[in-house]
């Protein structure tokens, strides 16, 4: 079963009579312990697909399955027991919380699990030293550079040891040398069984690091490309967006 | 998220800003300081009013009216009895079925006489109560300053006079102690008359010396001892003496100005109140009981007690109330500083919902928040109105010292109830006004927050 399924997946915004269409019934599916790119130009709805996915959002229609299980009508407490669960976030601007340091920042997510003090200062700690911050454990975000602040979102993102990592243009702010050393981390957290979805404007980047690529134009998937080694062809879409839904569960609408 | 982290990550954010956190909490203990200060103040007068009221000698003592002595004293409408419902007579065979309850130590018809009293050259009002050498428990001994009580041996005409009245006509408790004093009727008091002797005083004029009539009749008693009258009745000036020699003297020189016998419509051989002395504390609401199955209608000092008491809850209803006014000001103080935290944060809520936080979570965060700035304050105003009643107490005893040469009271007294009540309350407050703000950041769409620069 796949981890992820999208069927038919909306998101609009209203502005009076007016209406933007972020999303525009997006189907995919997302098989466990791939690494998939998302690019598209920027307001083509990449965020708002990152966000529906980790459900930060819900859709206005259509759903999201994980694992089989309806997401995007679960109550807000399912979702945010799956964003502490199963999703890691990484984000362009980090987001990390300024009046904490490195070791706060990361141990945080154990901290809404319930963890004890002990022990999560002693799994952030081993993240930060497998990002390579061991010494920058008492420094608050002001006081690191912007690589090192996105490995303490790194680290801060697989605290909880996630099986679903998004990231959301992760070196965007980051020059060419330290955006490697942050793919090549991913790269190794892919490698470790952990599905990576990446978005990026870079498509050279994501033509190196994923396997897959989805390319979304005006909120619609515009193509999705299987990159399954060097010599492997690009795989063309089906034409319809409607992906083979598999046996659909009762009650479920449609495919637009 | 646990608690305890709930209430570290809330310190650990209003460490960040501590001024404002500090005039929050000074918000807070303004409110506070003024509700303690009050209420402390009502506390205190009630103890000051009472405090006399629970001395042991009172305490054992019930006064037994007939019931149509009390519809006198009382009002006929607010004491419930009918006119004609007079009750058993309060005679010496009532007195009898007094003395055979168990518990009593002694019960005996109330006596009292007015008198004018010359000591040492000195000339006083004298009022002496009469009471019966059983009643003479340990805590009249105890009250003793110098000599002693009479007993069953030395008896007949003595006194024990009252500190206050000693030091008041500027005698030595020690030295007036086997003195005599020369007692007469009331009024007395203004047939003697002063005159200049041959002897010049220190000033220079002629010292002045009281004349007393020829022809005042008087009788002589034996000051056995002092008391010390604060701890009867602060302040009073009732000498004790056995309750034979103040009834015949009582008879002997009647109260009252007018001379004549005393208007009295009680029937003959009847007493208008008879004091029941118990000999335990315990006891006496049971033998209190007992009395008024008999007929008769009781005074204790529980029902004054309770009267008083009933008069200070609404006292400190009324102190509370406008105490409480500081405190609805705290409350927009609260509501303001955790609605601009709210604002201030949305980004890091967002991101708290990104790593699973939920709704409630979030809503603890700032609820705690708020409690904290509460509590804060709550201590602060009780350390503050503590402070307050100290330094007023300080005033007030340097004044009664200095100005009027007495001891003073504890105005304001803080009870552990206000203590504890006033943290609780403010705490309590500061949740009710953290309740929107931190409704609001719960409400926060996790997406929009993360978009907030
Ligand atoms: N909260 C919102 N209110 C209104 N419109 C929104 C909102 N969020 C997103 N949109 C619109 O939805 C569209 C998709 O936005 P989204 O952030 O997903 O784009 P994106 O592909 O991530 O762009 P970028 O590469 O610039 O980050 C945009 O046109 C944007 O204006
Ligand atoms: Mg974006």
């Amino acid at each position: 079963m796949a981890l992820l399924e999208l069927v038919d997946v909306r998101r609009s915004y209203r502005f009076g009579d007016a209406e933007v269409r972020a999303l525009d019934g997006v189907s995919f599916e997302i098989e466990s312990g791939s690494f998939v790119g998302v690019i598209g130009r920027s307001g083509s709805g990449k965020s708002t697909l990152l966000n529906i996915l980790g459900g930060l959002d819900r859709p206005t229609s259509g759903h999201v399955k994980v694992e089989g299980a309806v997401l995007s009508t679960s109550s807000s407490d399912k979702l945010a027991a799956y964003r502490r669960e199963v999703v890691g976030f990484v984000f362009q601007s980090f987001n990390l919380i300024p009046h904490l340091t490195s070791l706060e920042n990361v141990a945080l997510p154990l901290a809404l699990q319930g963890v004890s003090k002990a022990e999560r200062s002693e799994r952030a700690t081993k993240l930060l030293e497998k990002v390579g911050l061991a010494k920058r454990m008492g420094h608050k975000p002001t006081e690191l550079s912007g690589g090192e602040r996105q490995r303490v979102a790194i680290a801060r993102a697989l605290v909880n040891e996630p099986h679903l990592l998004l990231c959301d243009e992760p070196t965007g702010n980051l020059d060419s040398k330290t955006a490697d050393e942050i793919m090549g981390m991913l790269t190794a957290l892919n490698r470790e069984g952990r599905t990576v979805i990446l978005v990026t404007h870079d498509r050279e980047q994501a033509n190196r690091y994923s396997k897959r690529l989805l390319i979304l134009a005006d909120g619609k998937l515009e193509e999705d490309l299987r990159l399954d080694g060097p010599d492997a062809p690009a795989v063309a879409p089906p034409p319809s967006p409607t992906v083979n839904p598999g046996p659909a569960p009762a009650g479920e609408e449609p495919g637009a | 998220m646990k608690l305890g982290d709930v209430m570290g990550y809330a310190r650990a954010n209003l460490k960040r800003h501590k001024l404002r956190t500090f005039l929050t909490m000074g918000g807070v203990a303004v409110g506070i300081g003024a509700l303690v200060t009050l209420l402390s103040l009502a506390i205190g007068l009630q103890d000051v009013a009472t405090q006399n009221l629970k001395s042991e000698e009172l305490v054992t003592r019930i006064n037994v009216l007939s019931r149509s002595q009390r519809a006198k004293f009382m009002g006929r409408r607010s004491s419930g009895v009918a006119p004609e419902d007079t009750g058993p007579p309060l005679n010496d065979e009532a007195i009898a079925s007094f003395n055979q309850i168990d518990g009593v130590l002694v019960a005996y018809p109330a006596a009292m006489a007015n008198l004018t009293a010359e000591v040492a050259e000195r000339v006083t009002n004298l009022q002496l109560e009469g009471i019966p050498t059983k009643a003479l428990t340990e805590s009249y001994q105890d009250a003793l300053v110098s000599g002693s009580y009479w007993d069953a041996e030395v008896t007949g005409n003595v006194c024990v006079l009252p500190s206050g009245l000693v030091e008041d006509i500027g005698l030595d408790p020690e030295w007036v102690v086997g003195k005599e004093v020369l007692v007469s009727e009331l009024r007395a008091f203004f047939k003697y008359k002063s005159e200049e002797t041959e002897e010049l005083g220190p000033d220079g004029k002629p010292e002045r010396r009281l004349v007393r009539p020829t022809d005042l009749e008087t009788e002589t008693l034996h000051v056995l001892g002092v008391y010390d009258s604060d701890r009867f009745n602060r302040g009073g000036a009732v000498a004790h003496a056995p309750h034979e020699t103040v009834t015949k003297l009582s008879k002997r020189f009647p109260f009252g100005f007018g001379g004549g016998p005393k208007e009295d419509d009680a029937e003959e051989g009847t007493y208008p109140v008879v004091v029941v002395k118990v000999g335990d504390v315990t006891k006496i609401e049971a033998i209190n009981g007992e009395i008024k199955k008999l007929g008769f209608a009781t005074i204790t000092i529980n029902d004054i007690l309770q009267v008083i008491g009933i008069f200070f809850v609404v006292v400190k209803l009324i102190l509370g109330f406008f105490g409480s006014i500081g405190l609805v000001v705290a409350i927009f103080g609260i509501a303001n500083t955790m609605v601009m935290a709210v604002i201030e944060r949305t980004r890091e809520i967002g991101v708290l919902k990104a790593l699973g936080a939920r709704n409630r979570d979030v809503r603890r965060l700032f609820l705690a928040e708020a409690c904290t700035i509460g509590f804060g304050g709550g201590l602060m105003g009780v350390g503050g109105g503590w402070l307050i009643g100290a330094v007023l107490n300080a005033a007030a005893a340097f004044f009664f010292k200095e100005q009027l040469g007495g001891e003073s009271y504890a105005f304001f007294q803080l009870s552990s109830w206000l203590i504890l009540g006033a943290i609780g309350i403010a705490t309590f407050v500061a949740a009710v006004a953290g309740i929107y703000p931190a409704a609001r950041a719960a409400r926060l769409d996790p997406v929009e927050s993360l978009r907030v620069e």
